[in-house]
């Protein structure tokens, strides 16, 4: 029945500085910042090498592992080797001004093609103009001006002459003509003169006057025709002279850019418009006043239609692109339209298109952190849609979930070839699996990072030379070899693991960087491993206000931890309390009570719901475990309670079932448990002692109890599985080796019950029984008498309700 | 008429009212502000328009709808009396805006037979009957700033056969072509191609630093035909002239009123 404490050796895995064959980091070559992560980086080379569609990544980890950093360094190299993207710009849709065209160019080619239209703007802008203050131009429209004037005067005065040859006159009236019979002198006749003309001669005047009047209707009626058909001549004149005007420099950047169809159709439909809208290029041409109320908004200057807005513009890229879009929200991903205020209305046209992060990243990479693009409205479905339909379509949001109808502009939509690298956690990776069905389609690469990598020998050279190049990366002081052993026994430490390595790159870096402070306080001209220390030391101790706090009301008897003496289904449990990225181990005394009953173990913490799901499993398991072991051929006639003492939170975890079990156990057989021992671990239905997690913590946690209150060979028993993970603070090694605290790993529930009770647990014989006084025996005779007791009580029961 | 001098002491603006030219009336009273003159509206109501419309079959074709309508002297009347109150609203203006003393005069007669009896005693006589609507341009293109360019473009045209009144209406001319901003043309009236050098001569000396422009003519009727074929090409703002037609003064400047777009002046 002899337990022995694990030896100090065990409880910590230092890292030996004469392993380490250089003085500082200094000699030490960079390499890759990103250790362990080799799963993960072939996939993110697997993802941005491969070009099919849907195979985006998303890089999952938790945060400061330096996903971020390792994809960009991958994606760099590989937009090296891609093509430059294309130009894009946007220019005016002249057949439907409220969708402008998108027009591709080869990369450079977009700055120079806009500087171009520029220089035909201010050419033609001046060019039209002139031409139509020539005298040339002026005495042709004079010339259909007249030539319809005469027209029409011709046609009256042939209607004058044929009236005046039959003796009437045409008369002007303020709003009219008239006709009226003519005396001698040429002179309208009077009412008494025409009654004194014969009845005949009157007859043929008003026949003749009627005839004329409908002449000068016929001729009436064809004054708005003729006006017209001035107009056109006028017009076609002007269409003449802009074609003439235009054509030949419309025609040099048609032979500059022959190898553009696109370009050239557009320059056509600028040559057409021009001529088709010569009006409206005259010199001091009065636009409308709600020209500039327009969707197109170009305002009083018609030039200003044929601009080109520059939307994308590669000509300084020397590389595919790669962008990081910081604020992923729907007009940031896929573009917006801006509008100026103008009389209180809200006009724009298509310089006013701006381009979002997947324009910007098009034909290369977009990075976005998950959780950022799940925050912003809609952004999420923005950005799968643009995906999916292999285009960049940009619309407000408003549009997009029909919540306005005002007529905006409807760009023309830009191809989409982009590979996008989400960056999250785990969490949401799993969630969006499961809940978005198109989440796998467009998403098939899983870049996992992890936060640990395996200790060894060579590891922890890579180890080394990584905390080298973070320090010259952070412009820090080199570390020396203690230093940097100290750097690898803290990342284990942090790993929970001594054979693990930490890689969470925001850590290590902090503590780099604090350890620097301390060097430049300490006046080190590198970083030592005091300096490492004391950085370590500080972060704990400006976290550990909350712990703290529990251990003085541990000391001052408020939370009652008894670390001496015995008592009867008493126990010590430890638990890990979880503070942001603090973690301390608390002693938590465990009670158990035991009477006769039906069979159940009630958790005190699961019936007033603060115990979690996989605490009671863990009770249902140890109730399970002394039922099949002590009563598997009678009734289990055991009514049990256990309670976490002074607990007010939430109970989670099953890593207290050992010692619930061993209260239990105590409270059966009425053996007293050492109080100066505290355990952890589950349990089985087998009744062996299975691993749990923040061992170190919880060791540290009693011993720091027990040290305020004077060592005393106070124990900790530990599952057996959990002793590679053991990375204990220096203090409790040293009182380990001085025999003043001991840590003990047990595989079964009979060792701990022995080495908390000094009693033997005993194993049952050939005749099925325990050896006599034993643990095990005091419990099963418990149980038995519990189980004899319900018997009697039911046949009484029974027989009371036969005779009743 | 009274001599003309630098401040004539009346002028005289005969207007159509059924035609009336707003131009004319402007022009008259710019003209009697500055010479600090008395303007005298002389509105003429057409008496062939009321003959006609106490015809029984008086019928008027509307000329912007092209449709008839019964004309009777009542509605001739009523068009009348609105053409005359639209023109007492301008003069007002005028006379305010110009602090020129003013009157208006209606008369119903013959327009050119009542404006020069009218102007017996008139130094100067604007004639302002508007042309006929058929005449209206039918210029579709250019700006309002174009057309007023255009406009100061147009001369003012005089003519000289070196009378003493044509002299007084080459002054006139100067002096309205100088205020307006306008060339000065000048159609020598003359019976020779000696006689024009001369009366270039004459003229250039009677104007003193003034330019002009000279284009011959000869001192006929057919004369001032040729005068129309020449302003119809170079255009006018004004044309200024003397009453040296005689008995044929009526014919004459009914000939310049209908073959131009331009108010004519007359000096006495």
């Amino acid at each position: 029945m002899s337990h022995q404490p694990l030896d100090a050796g065990q409880l910590f895995r230092p890292c030996a500085v004469e392993t380490l064959a250089f003085n500082t980091t200094e000699e030490l070559e960079d390499v890759d910042i990103i250790l362990g992560q080799e799963r993960a980086l072939d996939a993110v080379r697997f993802g941005v090498g491969i070009r099919a569609g849907g195979y985006n990544i998303y890089a999952l980890g938790p945060a400061g592992t330096g996903k971020l950093t390792a994809i960009k360094e991958i994606i760099k190299q590989e937009a090296a080797r891609l093509p430059i993207p294309l130009d894009w710009c946007y220019v005016n849709n002249f057949a439907h001004p409220g969708k402008p065209k998108a027009l591709r160019l080869p990369a450079g080619y977009g700055a120079g093609f806009q500087q171009d239209m520029r220089r035909l703007v201010e050419d033609i802008s001046t060019a039209i103009p002139a031409a139509f203050e020539a005298d040339e131009y002026r005495s042709r429209v004079d010339e259909i001006d007249d030539s319809a004037k005469e027209r029409i005067a011709d046609a009256l005065n042939e209607l004058r002459k044929e009236a005046e040859s039959q003796r009437i006159m045409l008369l002007e009236t303020p709003t009219g003509f008239a006709f009226a019979p003519m005396d001698r002198a040429n002179e309208a006749l009077s009412p008494k003169e025409f009654k004194e003309l014969p009845e005949k001669e009157q007859k043929r005047i008003q026949s003749a006057v009627s005839e004329l009047q409908q002449n000068l209707q016929d001729i009436l009626r064809r004054f708005p025709a003729w006006r017209k058909e001035t107009r056109e001549r006028i017009k076609e004149l002007n269409r003449e002279v802009v074609r003439f005007s235009v054509s030949h420099l419309i025609d040099e950047l048609k032979n500059k850019y022959a190898d553009f169809k696109e370009i050239i159709e557009y320059l056509d439909a600028v040559q057409n418009d021009l001529v088709e809208n010569a009006d409206e290029f005259f010199p001091g041409h009065e636009t409308s006043p709600f020209a500039g109320l327009t969707p197109a908004g170009a305002g009083s200057n018609p030039f200003l239609r044929y601009r080109v807005n520059l939307f994308m513009d590669h000509s300084q890229s020397q590389a595919a692109p790669v962008v990081y879009e910081n604020l992923p929200n729907h007009t940031n991903l896929i573009g917006r339209i801006e509008y100026r205020a103008h009389m209180g209305t809200l006009l724009t046209d298509f310089t006013k298109i701006m381009p979002g992060a997947l324009h910007r990243a098009n034909g290369g990479y977009l990075i976005l952190d998950v959780r950022k693009i799940l925050q912003q409205p809609h952004a999420w479905e923005s950005l799968k849609r643009a995906l999916q339909a292999g285009e960049i379509r940009i619309e407000s949001l408003e549009q997009s979930l029909g919540l306005i109808s005002t007529e905006s502009l409807d760009p023309e939509s830009i191809p989409l070839d982009v590979k996008i690298i989400l960056v999250g956690d785990r969490l949401l990776y799993y969630l969006l699996n499961f809940y978005d069905p198109e989440f796998g389609d467009l998403f098939k690469v899983a870049a996992d990072f992890d936060t640990l990598m395996e200790r060894d020998g060579e590891s922890t050279l890579l180890y080394a030379r990584m905390i080298g190049s973070l320090a010259r990366r952070e412009l820090l002081r080199p570390l020396d070899r203690g230093a940097v052993a100290r750097v690898v026994e803290h990342g284990a430490r942090e790993a929970g693991d001594a054979e693990k390595l930490l890689t969470h790159l925001r850590s290590i870096t902090d503590l780099l960087r604090e350890a620097d402070y301390w060097a430049f306080v300490a006046g080190h001209p590198v970083i030592t491993s005091v300096d490492v220390q004391q950085a370590i030391d500080h972060q704990i101790r400006r976290a550990d206000r909350v712990r703290e706090r529990v251990y003085e009301a541990i000391q001052k008897g408020t939370l009652l931890i008894d670390t001496d003496g015995e008592e009867v289904g008493q126990i010590n449990g430890l638990s890990v309390v979880q503070l942001g990225g603090f973690a301390f181990g608390q002693p938590s005394r465990i009670t158990a009570t035991t009477r006769l009953g039906a069979g159940k173990v009630v958790d005190i913490e699961r019936e007033t719901e603060l115990g979690g799901a996989i605490h009671s499993k863990g009770v249902l398991i140890l109730s399970g475990f002394i039922a099949s072991r002590y009563a598997s051929e009678r009734p289990f006639s055991l009514a049990a309670s256990l309670v976490f003492e002074q607990s007010y939170g939430m109970v989670e975890g099953d890593s207290a079932s050992l010692a619930e079990l061993c209260a239990l156990l105590s409270s059966l057989s009425a053996i007293p448990i050492k109080q100066s021992i505290a355990v952890t671990g589950s349990v089985n239905q087998l009744g062996r002692v299975q691993a749990i997690g923040g061992v170190n913590e919880k060791i540290e946690g009693f011993f720091d109890v027990c040290r305020a209150r004077g060592l005393k060979k106070q124990a900790v028993i530990i599952p057996v599985a959990n002793v590679r993970h053991l990375m204990l603070k220096r203090e409790l090694v040293e009182a380990m080796e001085k025999g003043l605290f001991n840590v003990y790993a047990v595989e079964a529930v009979d060792e701990a019950l022995e080495i908390l009770t000094g009693f033997s647990a005993g194993q049952r014989s050939d005749d099925g029984k325990f050896p006599e006084g034993s643990i095990n025996a005091r419990v099963e005779k418990r149980l038995l008498e519990y189980a004899e007791k319900h018997d009697r009580r039911k046949k009484q029961e029974d027989g009371n309700s036969n005779h009743e | 008429m009274s001599e003309l001098g630098e401040k004539p002491v009346r002028i005289l603006v005969a207007l159509d009212a059924s035609r009336r030219s707003v131009r004319a009336l402007d022009l008259a009273a710019a003209l009697a502000a500055r010479r600090n003159a008395e303007l005298v509206a002389l509105v003429v109501e057409n008496v062939n328009l009321f003959n006609l419309a106490e015809l029984p079959f008086a019928m008027e074709i509307d000329c912007m709808l092209g449709v008839e309508r019964k004309v009777d002297p009542s509605s001739m009347m009523h068009s009348m009396q609105l053409c005359i109150s639209h023109v007492r609203e301008m003069l007002a203006q005028l006379s305010s805006s110009k602090q020129v003393q003013s009157s208006l005069t209606v008369v119903r007669g013959h327009y050119m037979r009542e404006a020069i009896s009218a102007a017996s005693e008139i130094d100067v006589l604007f004639l302002g009957q508007a042309p006929y609507r058929a005449g209206y341009s039918l210029k579709t293109s250019g700006t309002k700033e174009e057309k007023r360019t255009a406009d100061l473009q147009m001369p003012v045209w005089a003519l000289f056969d070196g009378t003493e009144t044509s002299k007084r209406a080459l002054t006139l001319a100067g002096d309205l072509a100088h205020s307006e901003h306008r060339r000065l043309m000048i159609a020598l009236q003359a019976d020779s191609g000696k006689d024009v050098g001369r009366l270039r001569r004459e003229a250039a000396a009677h104007l003193g630093d003034i330019k002009f422009e000279c284009r011959g003519i000869t001192n006929t009727a057919a004369g001032i035909a040729d005068l129309l074929e020449i302003i119809k090409r170079e255009g006018a703002a004004l044309v200024v002239t003397d009453r040296q037609y005689g008995e044929k003064a009526d014919e004459i400047l009914k000939m310049l009123l209908e073959g131009i777009e331009c108010p004519v002046v007359v000096v006495a």
